[in-house]
């Protein structure tokens, strides 16, 4: 489906949000992860077979603007997009329980790879508990707040994209 | 009958004359007052009725000049206050550049590049920014980056029209300082929450709240003597080899806008000599 290309230029226009706008607006020192909510959406509402190729692609731009190794992004995309999939189709009759569910393991799957590589690099030195607290904590429930008018927004345009989105 | 007739006009210009010379006399007094009150009862009831009138006619005309008056006024104060917004922009920019070039003015040694900066790390776990200069303006990996209060951190990658740029508030960042007061050299970690510690310092130091931070230049990571900030707190116990800091940093750095990259400053690399160890 050409339509579904258009996630390309969508995951751009999300980082370039993320960088410029959206890490502006923190809870403590989080701020909410617009591609993996894109990503998280998309896997949820879409019936596109490639889903996991657009986690690849939004790993090489966010790795190649962000300072962090693109081995984390790249786990974090790739699986909470593969996890959304499996948990689009184990509980499809409750859409808001599947988006908050995913959201939610999206975001540890997120803080527990970024933090364990921070603390490896710092040698251990960080302090995991303030980590979670001033940062993680923040952050995902930015991430679950932002997630409702995201999931709608990408839900209209998986329907667009995938029109058979509402067989899922 | 008609004798009668002939002495009306008379009786008339009579009465007339009679009413006139009364009322030059004053005579009139209290009945000409009744009189012109009434009259004025009713010319006031007359005109307001008339007024009413008029306005049921011609309002409806009003209420389309008022209107498209309105919609041009509106427009014209959504163009004035999008103007006074730019201006405001403008007048900020000039003021943080004219700090800007005071600052380089006052470090002739050095040789400064104008940065915007244009974005931030997408992770919040990592603090970047991202500024709108690079390689093709003479930037370099390594070079650090400060404003006219302070140091800000060092370029830590570089494109052609863009670098990022490592603040010292980074978890990863380590700045080489040296107690302004107190003239003794310690380490200054950045971490997740923002927050600037000073670790190895040895418990022999008598550090005060208040106390200024600088660069040492040791190590060569940075050039000596930018401020960093202010000591706030000081944590000390006896248990411990060192005692620890909390640093208030003097740039904001939620808030940069525009930043300045020392150019001249090479930066000396010395990983391969700690990772031998």
């Amino acid at each position: 489906m050409m339509r579904t290309l258009m996630m390309a230029p969508l995951l751009l226009g999300a980082l370039i949000l993320q960088t410029s706008i959206l890490n502006e607006l923190q809870v403590l020192s989080g701020f909410a992860n617009l591609t993996l909510l894109i990503l998280v959406s998309w896997s949820l509402n879409s019936t596109d077979r490639y889903h996991l190729y657009w986690a690849v692609f939004a790993t090489l731009f966010f790795s190649y603007i962000s300072a962090i190794p693109p081995m984390i992004p790249l786990v974090v995309f790739v699986g909470s997009a593969y996890l959304a999939r499996k948990v689009a189709r184990g509980t499809w009759q409750v859409p808001v329980i599947a988006l908050m569910f995913s959201i939610l393991i999206a975001s540890l799957i997120d803080g527990a790879v970024t933090i364990l590589y921070l603390w490896f690099q710092s040698g251990f030195g960080l302090d995991i508990l303030m980590m979670a607290g001033s940062v993680f904590l923040p952050s995902t429930l930015l991430n679950m707040l932002v997630a409702i008018p995201v999931n709608s927004v990408m839900r209209d345009f998986a329907m667009w994209a995938t029109p058979q989105a509402d067989d899922l | 009958m008609k004798k009668n007739q002939n002495f009306q006009p008379a009786i008339i210009i009579g009465l007339s004359l009679g009413l006139i010379i009364l009322a030059l006399s004053g005579g009139l007094g209290s009945i000409s007052i009744s009189i012109t009150s009434g009259m004025v009862d009713a010319q006031e009831f007359v005109y307001s009725r008339f007024v009413v009138l008029k306005e049921f006619f011609t309002i409806p005309r009003d209420v389309v000049t008022l209107r498209q008056r309105n919609a041009q006024l509106e427009s014209e104060l959504a163009r004035l206050q999008a103007d006074v917004v730019t201006l405001q922009k403008s007048v900020e920019e000039g003021e943080i550049l004219a700090a800007l070039v005071k600052y380089s003015r006052t470090n002739p040694e050095n040789t400064f590049q104008a940065a915007n900066v244009i974005g931030r790390d997408p992770s919040p776990f990592l603090r970047y920014l991202i500024i709108d200069k690079g390689s093709s303006h003479g930037i370099l990996k390594g070079m650090p980056v400060v404003t006219e209060q302070g140091l800000v951190g060092r370029v830590d990658a570089v494109i052609s029209d863009a670098a990022r740029v490592q603040l010292i508030t980074d978890s990863a960042s380590v700045v080489n300082i040296r107690l302004d007061k107190a003239q003794r050299d310690a380490v200054l970690r950045g971490s997740p929450n923002g927050d600037l510690l000073i670790e190895l310092l040895s418990q022999d130091i008598i550090v005060e709240p208040g106390e200024v931070v600088l660069t040492s230049g040791i190590s060569g990571g940075y050039p000596s003597d930018l401020i960093i900030g202010q000591i706030i707190n000081v944590k000390k116990k006896d248990s411990d080899l060192f005692q620890e800091a909390t640093v208030q940093p003097v740039v904001d750095f939620r808030n940069l806008k525009l930043v300045m990259v020392i150019r001249n400053f090479k930066s000396i690399d010395i990983t391969p000599l700690t990772t031998g160890q």
